[in-house]
């Protein structure tokens, strides 16, 4: 009989570390108007904020559920704790973080990553930034690089209030106004016009209180001509009570203006990650998602591109590794609303031990949108026939003069290839474990080299052996 | 009088975002009645007739349970065919559904086709007047080795409403082929679904659309493998003209335990007016490692160099663009195992795209 290969789920002892929950202030568990305007008083918020957390509040409470992905049954925001301040100021100095903070961000490989290939970082530790530093030649280039609540109230505080979640209103899904009403920390990038950040900037989300949400938001402009790629990551240690991570990413790429967002999710296997995440892009901007969700317990996460001006374009690369205990819900949502615009999406996935992966994706082609091109091209691997592997891609064209192309495929190892592999003289475990590495090199390439040591950990999937 | 009646049918199997509408369908104003709607079979030798209860209330159809509520609130009756054990029915068996003016048709098909028989039904559906509602269900139990070929083609009034649901049950072996043309009514809904319950049962769907003007063509097609090494193919090659809406749902659920099971499903859309609306979803949904599922879709308006050729024969672009969508849909037609059906189709056809010329 042939054998069954085991292929590896994540190391994950990495992120497994825990700190001693010692945090310097948290509020007590549940969603209530009394709770909101304590994050709001907690961090000085302007009077425009007080009013958007209360009202998006008003709002969750009015929304119903997703009938659509997989069960939230397990998550209940009356024993979610919506904000924890750790205990420390946010420092532009690794030495003047506490150091059992700096420890786990060392370990995970943030601070090496910074002095070899980033040109700025910032540095969440549940609900705050504990640090944030940028480059002095990237400063010198106009580009700002600070945490939302600086910028909510600094120089660019009207910028901020006229970019807020107008892109993801609280009216968009239930999580995200829960969103609206809780968030606290996350990053405010502005690009001006014509200048071109050569390296990446990164934030790092960590969550380590248990029971604990993070609400992080991000919002990034990448003005005329400028372009910048922008990493985030994310992780959090393991604990038997559900974490919720709720956070918003707005992206808005002016004219020309060019962003690769590239994303590694990599939270625990107790975690909700609600997140969302949106780009409109202008006339000849280009958005670029790259995307690898390998953590969480359950996800829905599909980021979303609106090509609003001629020409823009958008690609998204994902991946997503759905193992034991995992439902994970991924995909892309592509708006085009102008001219010549296109789209590229190519994702991959792969289940095991028991594993759920729905890959589901929407490309939305307007009237308007004439000499338009979209491509989406999405595989699946099986490992087990415990696990699911399910596609789910919509397309809604409305005018005759587009380019629609859909594929995707789904299946196990090809017998033939494996074959041919043996014939050439590699065994037969190494040739199976071949063609899962390559099955996701394909998408993995896409992903920046630079990006830390939790990068090559994650795509590093230490297949062995073959494939039953 | 009967109130009309709401109907949810063709939902998705896995539903995705609500904002799309893509999910189901609603149905109103179906009256559970039979007034001027008309049915005839003609009967080749090897198929037994009746007509009675129900029976195969058990097979899932691809509109759900609201049109089964449909039939059990009209209290039809089931017009059944039988095909016997063994028996090879060269002539098809053809049923013709004809409606007249301002008709409202309930009607159910069930055919039993016996281990190792093989037979052709071909269906279709016409109306003298322009408006009218046609329901018809169609059941069918493919027993092991049984094969059997479907033929639907609609060509009804350009105000009707048209619902075609079909439930497919095949044991061992089994073997369901089908053909479908839609080509007249407002609002079509159709909704198939195939179990491909027992090991080495297969099914192929062949669908041929043409939406004009403001016709609505609302479509959910299943097909599901529980039996080891079975097979399904779907494909859906449509035209939508003027201010047509289509929504094409098409799944392939591989269920666990279906080992070597492969499905494919492509769908094909020639956009030819600036205000159509063209909604596809195709599903896989995979509970199984050793399978093979594909889907692929392409959708857009005609290619510029076969346009460019066409015209540089003398053609107008209007003649050359009516000319490959005729095409594209004959060669659907040219597959239908009767003369006189086919025959129907390209004078419907010729019909329609002779008008657009004048």
């Amino acid at each position: 009989m042939e054998g069954k290969t085991y292929v590896d789920d994540i190391d994950r002892s990495i992120y497994d570390m825990k700190n001693e929950d010692r945090d310097a202030y948290r509020l007590q568990e549940g969603l209530t108007a009394s709770i909101v305007e304590q994050i709001s008083k907690t961090k000085r918020d302007p009077e425009w904020m007080r009013q958007f957390r209360l009202q998006s509040l008003e709002i969750y409470n009015d929304m119903k559920i997703p009938d659509w992905g997989p069960s939230l049954d397990g998550l209940s925001m009356e024993q979610i704790v919506t904000y924890v301040r750790p205990n420390t100021k946010m420092q532009a100095k690794w030495s003047q973080v506490p150091k059992e903070i700096k420890d786990t961000f060392e370990r995970l490989g943030i601070p090496q990553a910074e002095r070899e290939s980033l040109a700025g970082v910032g540095a969440q530790y549940d609900s705050e930034l504990v640090y944030h530093n940028v480059r002095r030649e990237v400063e010198e280039q106009g580009v700002i690089y600070t945490d939302m609540e600086s910028a909510l109230t600094g120089t660019y505080s009207d910028m901020v209030k006229e970019h807020f979640m107008k892109l993801v209103t609280p009216r968009d899904h239930k999580f995200a106004a829960l969103h609206g009403a809780v968030w606290s920390g996350g990053s405010f990038v502005y690009v001006p016009p014509g200048v071109s950040v050569e390296i990446p900037l990164q934030s790092y989300f960590r969550l380590n209180a248990p029971g604990a949400g993070q609400f992080e938001h991000t919002l990034i402009i990448v003005d005329e001509g400028a372009s910048l790629h922008f990493i985030e990551g994310c992780s959090a240690p393991k604990y038997n009570v559900a974490n919720l991570h709720a956070g918003c990413v707005e992206l808005f790429v002016r004219k020309n203006g060019r962003l690769r967002y590239s994303t590694i999710e990599n939270w625990s296997k107790n975690m909700y990650n609600l997140n969302t995440k949106r780009a409109v892009v202008d006339a000849g901007g280009t958005i670029e998602w790259v995307s690898g969700s390998f953590g969480s317990h359950v996800s829905y996460l599909y980021p979303m591109s609106i090509l609003k001006g001629e020409g823009a374009k958008a690609e998204f690369t994902g991946i997503t590794f759905a193992g034991k205990g995992q439902n994970l819900d991924t995909g892309a949502k592509i708006v085009h609303s102008a001219p010549k615009t296109s789209s590229y999406m190519n994702t991959r996935s792969i289940s095991k031990d028991g594993g759920v992966s729905t890959f589901r994706s929407s490309v939305v082609v307007t009237k308007e949108a004439k000499k338009s091109k979209a491509a989406v091209s999405c595989q699946s691997l099986m490992l087990d026939s415990i696990s699911r592997s399910d596609t789910i891609p919509a397309m809604d064209i409305r005018t005759q003069d587009a380019d629609i192309g859909h594929e995707a495929k789904i299946g196990k190892i090809s017998d033939e290839a494996i074959f041919y592999l043996m014939s050439r003289g590699i065994s037969e475990e190494e040739a199976k474990a071949m063609i899962v590495s390559g099955f996701a090199d394909n998408v993995s390439k896409e992903l920046p080299l630079e990006y830390a040591v939790e990068m090559n950990n994650l795509i590093r999937l230490e297949m062995v052996g073959s494939i039953g | 009088m009967e109130q009309g009646y709401q109907m949810t049918i063709n939902r998705l199997p896995a539903p995705t975002w609500n904002w799309l509408h893509m999910n189901e369908s609603s149905v109103t104003d179906i009256k559970p009645e039979n007034r001027d709607a008309f049915f005839f079979a003609e009967l080749p030798k090897g198929v037994i007739y009746n007509q009675d209860k129900r029976q195969l209330n058990t097979i899932v159809s691809g509109m759900g349970k609201d049109m089964d509520r449909l039939l059990d609130t009209a209290n039809v009756s089931a017009q059944q065919f039988v095909i016997g054990e063994g028996e090879n029915v060269e002539e098809p068996l053809q049923l013709h559904l004809s409606y007249g003016d301002n008709a409202n048709g309930i009607h159910a098909v069930e055919l039993i086709a016996m281990e190792n028989s093989r037979s052709t039904i071909v269906m279709d559906y016409t109306s003298k007047a322009r408006m009218g509602v046609g329901a018809v269900s169609t059941k069918i139990h493919v027993k092991r080795n049984a094969s059997v070929q479907l033929i639907q083609v609609q060509l009804l009034g350009e105000e009707f409403v048209h619902l075609n649901d079909v439930g497919v049950w095949c044991e061992k072996g089994g073997s369901m082929e089908v053909i479908q043309l839609f080509l007249g009514a407002r609002e079509t809904y159709s909704g198939w679904r195939s179990d491909l319950f027992e090991d080495e049962s297969n099914m192929t769907v062949k669908v041929g659309y043409l939406g004009r003007d403001q016709q609505k063509i609302d479509m959910n097609y299943v097909a599901e493998h529980s039996g080891r090494k079975t097979k399904s193919y779907i494909r859906a090659n449509g035209i939508l003209k003027d201010e047509a809406r289509k929504l094409f749902r098409g799944t392939i659920d591989f269920k666990t335990g279906c080992i070597g099971a492969e499905g494919e499903e492509t769908e094909d859309v020639l956009l030819l007016g600036e205000d159509v609306v063209n909604q596809t979803i195709p599903l896989i949904l995979c509970g199984e490692e050793q399978v093979q599922g594909n889907h692929g879709a392409t959708i857009g308006k005609l290619d510029e160099e076969v346009l460019f050729y066409l015209c540089s024969r003398g053609m107008t672009k209007e003649a050359a663009i009516n000319q490959v969508a005729m095409a594209r849909l004959e060669a659907l037609n040219h597959e239908i195992p009767s003369g006189k059906v086919q025959d129907l189709v390209q004078n419907y056809l010729k019909g329609v795209f002779d008008n657009e010329m004048e």
